[in-house]
């Protein structure tokens, strides 16, 4: 009766109008991935050399989540990740208003939501996968910080969620291969879901003005331009065509996933481009299946990514400078595709462990800095990480 | 065979006793005149809707994981798996769309409380259901 007591009571205190102070609330969930390449080779897309290491995909993190009453909340989310030295690092921060039932304002900083799977990208438990899909999720970014406008409601019997934000991401990009503080400026983006029981879709699109003064790129337009302006003065200023300065980037994306009984079916496709800049324009996609049988889950999920090739670009500079355009152009080829098997084991209530292996096949990456394999002789590379995913 | 059977027969008795034998009642406050459909329901327990039809506060709980209760409820309203609904709020709460329902230890703590806040909705056996709460649907 007591006990019944101090549970009326503190529902009364947390569900009724009046809020004499917030109620904090904390959750937590990690991830511990271990991994490593079946055969000596470095991946641009594998975070793994031959060595079995813990490090990479590794993770921890707390959010806290208060509730000040009268739709107001304030959410903090701390994550220290292996590949950061578990250096923890807010990942989430913001303010968050419900002024009607069906909309909500956000501000602070906030994930950028590309994908199906962008807002829990770190929430292991949360999807099928040991990791979503690198081809597809390929961004190395996935904060910004802002404001965004969040509207859900009914069609029929079809839920719809609206997302609009507007904001700025400063980050340190291409990590992979020359690393360099870069802004991405003025995003506006929408992002649309519909779901229903057993099926949902999304549909993003995404649009900013990339800048980001990559060493590498800025010497290629500075010395390109100065072979043009040699063969004619009127070059002047071709080498920002190469150069990322306040470049338009653009992302569209969209997706499906069905769970219809035990069964699971994952399909999204994207396309990102950058004007003007020296970028080869890239399509991904990956399609997922997976299938239930009481705690265990296996799945299999075929992904691809490719370049276009781009010859515009060389046009613009004259004729005796547009091979080597041409072959600087060339030289970001990046293509893969790859088939993951894995298994999903969800042994305890807030604990699963999952074991992938990918077989990357086909990779052509061009890119000095991280290259494995030509069109001529593409590579392969096989991949095997074994994980628990927690929730607390 | 021999040991299928035991196995068929363990499986039964565990799926009889959690949705067959027992009925759950889906319960609200005796004042509380909405008209309520499954979809409805389903919809105030997945945090989507947050208030009833004539505009006043909807506000679900549950009981505990594994009670049987919760099993059926989760089962035959919501249509998930317990795994599929600790995904599925995992997935909320860490983009701070929402916060699973409060969970109550037993049919009485529910039933007391839902008899003392028009706002609450919840589910109880259908042994335990008398005058202080509504019964708007029963499984």
């Amino acid at each position: 009766m007591k006990h019944f007591t101090i549970a009326a009571l503190t529902l009364a205190t947390s569900m009724g109008a009046t809020h004499a102070q917030a109620e904090v609330r904390f959750n937590g969930f990690a991830s511990i991935v271990a991994g490593m390449n079946v055969e000596d080779k470095k991946f641009r897309n594998s975070p793994y050399d031959e060595d079995l290491s813990f490090k990479p995909e590794s993770k921890f993190a707390l959010q806290a989540t208060a509730d000040l009453g009268n739709g107001l909340s304030a959410i903090a989310q701390v994550i220290a990740r292996g590949e950061e030295n578990f250096d923890a690092e807010f990942e989430w921060a913001y303010l968050k208003y419900e002024f009607s039932e069906h909309h909500s304002l956000r501000a602070g900083r906030l994930r950028l939501p590309f994908y199906k799977y962008s807002d829990y990208l770190d929430v292991g438990y949360a999807y099928p996968w040991l990791r979503t899909p690198k081809a597809m999720y390929r961004l190395l970014f996935s904060t910004y910080d802002g404001i965004s406008l969040i509207s859900q409601f009914t069609l029929g019997e079809i839920d719809v969620t609206s997302n609009f934000l507007f904001g700025s991401t400063t980050d340190t990009f291409f990590s992979t291969t020359a690393p360099v503080d870069g802004t991405l400026k003025n995003w506006r983006a929408v992002n649309v879901q519909l779901s229903k029981d057993w099926w949902n879709a999304y549909i993003a699109y995404f649009g900013t003005e990339v800048d980001i003064p990559h060493a590498a790129t800025e010497a290629a337009a500075g010395n390109l331009e100065a072979s043009a302006i040699a063969i004619d003065a009127s070059y002047v200023g071709v080498g920002n065509n190469i150069k990322l300065d306040e470049d338009y980037g653009d992302f569209f994306g969209l997706g499906f996933t069905l769970e219809p009984g035990n069964w699971f079916v994952g399909a999204e496709w994207s396309t990102i481009s950058i004007e003007d800049t020296l970028y080869l324009d890239s399509s991904q996609w990956y399609l997922s299946v997976g299938h239930r049988f009481d705690s265990l889950m296996p799945y299999i999920t075929y992904q691809q990514t490719d370049t276009d090739r781009n010859t515009s670009t060389a046009q613009l500079f004259p004729a005796p400078v547009q091979a080597t355009v041409q072959t600087i152009y060339d030289g970001l080829q990046f293509e893969y595709k790859a088939v993951t098997l894995g298994l999903r084991y969800d042994f305890h209530p807030r604990a699963t462990l999952k074991i992938e292996y990918n077989m990357f096949h086909d990779i052509i990456d061009l890119n000095q800095a991280t290259r494995l394999g030509t069109a001529t002789s593409p590579e392969d590379l096989d991949m095997l990480a074994v994980g628990v995913d927690l929730l607390f | 065979m021999k040991k299928s059977f035991c196995i068929s027969l363990i499986t039964a008795c565990l799926f009889a006793s959690s949705f067959g034998w027992a009925e759950t009642a889906i319960v609200i406050h005796p004042e509380n005149q909405n008209t309520l459909s499954i979809e409805d329901i389903k919809r105030i327990f997945l945090g989507k809707k947050k208030s009833y039809p004539d505009g006043t506060k909807a506000i679900p709980i549950d009981q505990k994981e594994g009670s049987a209760p919760r099993t059926a409820f989760t089962f035959v309203i919501l249509n998930k798996s317990d795994q599929q609904m600790r995904a599925y709020w995992a997935q909320q709460l860490f983009t701070g769309k929402g916060t699973p329902p409060k969970d109550f230890r037993n049919n009485t703590d529910v039933k007391k409380l839902v008899s003392t806040n028009p706002s609450l909705i919840g589910y109880i056996d259908s042994k335990a259901v008398d005058d202080s709460v509504k019964v708007i649907h029963t499984f």
